[in-house]
């Protein structure tokens, strides 16, 4: 018996929503984003074809969409302001300081370009293979592949550089 | 083989390379401390970012797009490029659809049954309201079966509390009302296979999930809940293929969703009711 697409689409939703919230950096606009994509999905189920992934169906859907809304606003999204941290000052020190470090992971990522940030997502995030991303973004294996390799090396060259500013502060503040 | 790149030590670190050549990176990681500190810091930056995500797995799926899965959408087809254009405006726009989808249950209903709502009485009013929140209500818990059987049990991301657990009975018992215990459902064939808890109706709730061998049963989902609502007797209802028996009693609302014969889902919800005190 084959599974109707909405059915496929529930069981789908939580990836989606984890892939549309690194692709947008907001959870309001990554909702506005998967509910798009659905509707979208809906509208085309005629060309889901049978036999072929239906999670990279709509992955493909979702990246189209947000990558097409950035080249018509031609912005890059900075990090949205419901996810802008906020620390208390009674947290424990410890918990500060890993809530810091994911912040960091989260403006990192903001500023990596958005077609190295969907290869990003879609291996390192989501566990796609190299193949299975390569068809979602609809380039080469080769290009996911260096497009992933220069997003990794920037988000980790961002992080170094997050540390260092953090333990100079901590240093100051210690002075 | 000259010293791997950082293309060839990450997709070292994703499994890409084929044996030769994971071999010959392994070789160069035994020699090179300097080396070995990279793909660490690669494989930390990665695990990171893996972290930060993680939680959004867990989080329950709004009922909008529950609602947008299911189709038909909503009184407007959200126009995405459009709504980001004018990002406030449409978030108070989108409020309002929310508030409304949840007083309305799906959108489809705000179309054609909302007509009516709004031209009503006050007394129509009120119990056409209390019906389309048991419709909402019904919609939702279809839609939170679906997904967890198109999950499977398996789906770590998805179950809260695995039936492989230590202790899982304990933890589940903790998330239902006071005094109640898991339903044992094994007289009927049904082995408990994990739990999830939901938000249903901005109420919490605990989804527990059962399978059997019979193929006339299939997978049962029992959803217990809070609700507000005045207590109800067992009422059936379907979504789609799926049959579902309702009922309030005491400020828990109750659910047991299934493609069984309604037969049975009547005899196992007697049974429900019994072990849980919930008659």
């Amino acid at each position: 018996m084959s599974v109707s697409i909405s059915d496929q689409l529930i069981a789908v939703l939580p990836r989606l929503r984890r892939f549309a919230r690194g692709l947008t950096g907001s959870a309001a606009e990554a909702d506005d984003l998967v509910q798009a994509a659905c509707e979208r999905a809906l509208t085309r189920a005629h060309q889901f074809q049978e036999g072929t992934r239906f999670d990279s169906w709509m992955f493909r859907i979702a990246q189209t969409m947000w990558i097409d809304l950035l080249r018509s606003r031609n912005t890059r999204k900075e990090v949205a302001e419901d996810e802008a941290l906020h620390v208390g000052s009674d947290e424990p020190g410890r918990r500060v300081e890993a809530r810091l470090a994911l912040q960091e992971v989260r403006v990192a990522l903001a500023q990596i370009p958005a077609e190295q940030r969907v290869a990003l997502l879609l291996v390192t995030v989501d566990g796609m293979s190299y193949k299975q991303a390569a068809e979602v973004a609809e380039v080469p294996v080769g290009t996911i592949m260096s497009r992933l390799a220069r997003a990794r090396v920037a988000l980790q060259a961002k992080l170094e550089a997050g540390v260092h500013t953090r333990r100079s502060r901590n240093d100051a503040e210690a002075e | 083989m000259q010293k791997p790149n950082d293309e060839t030590l990450i997709a070292y670190l994703d499994g890409e390379l084929d044996a030769g050549l994971r071999s010959e990176v392994e070789s160069w990681l035994e020699s090179d401390a300097e080396l070995r500190d990279r793909v660490a810091a690669l494989a930390a930056s990665a695990a990171a970012l893996r972290v930060l995500f993680e939680p959004v797995l867990h989080e329950p799926v709004p009922e909008r797009l529950l609602a947008a899965a299911r189709g038909p959408v909503g009184p407007e087809v959200i126009d995405f490029a459009a709504a980001q254009k004018t990002r406030t405006p449409r978030r108070l726009i989108e409020r309002r659809w929310v508030r409304w989808a949840a007083a309305a249950g799906v959108a489809g209903l705000l179309i054609g049954g909302g007509a009516g709502y709004f031209a009503g009485g006050y007394d129509t009013d009120v119990q056409t309201a209390a019906n389309v929140a048991s419709a909402n209500w019904l919609d939702n818990i279809a839609g939170y079966h679906k997904l967890l059987i198109n999950a499977g049990a398996d789906d770590q991301a998805l179950v809260d509390v695995p039936s492989n657990s230590n202790d899982a009975a304990r933890k589940v018992v903790q998330k239902l009302p006071s005094d109640f215990k898991l339903p044992n459902l094994k007289p009927w064939g049904l082995d408990f296979q994990g739990a999830r808890y939901l938000v249903v109706g901005g109420q919490p709730a605990t989804q527990l999930f059962y399978t059997t061998d019979n193929k006339k049963l299939g997978p049962l989902t029992v959803v217990i809940g809070a609700t507000s609502q005045p207590d109800a007797a067992p009422t059936f209802d379907r979504r789609g293929d799926l049959n579902m028996l309702y009922w309030r009693h005491h400020g828990h609302a109750y659910a047991l969703v299934g493609t069984a014969d309604i037969g049975y889902l009547w005899n196992i919800s007697n049974d429900i009711e019994y072990q849980l005190d919930a008659i």
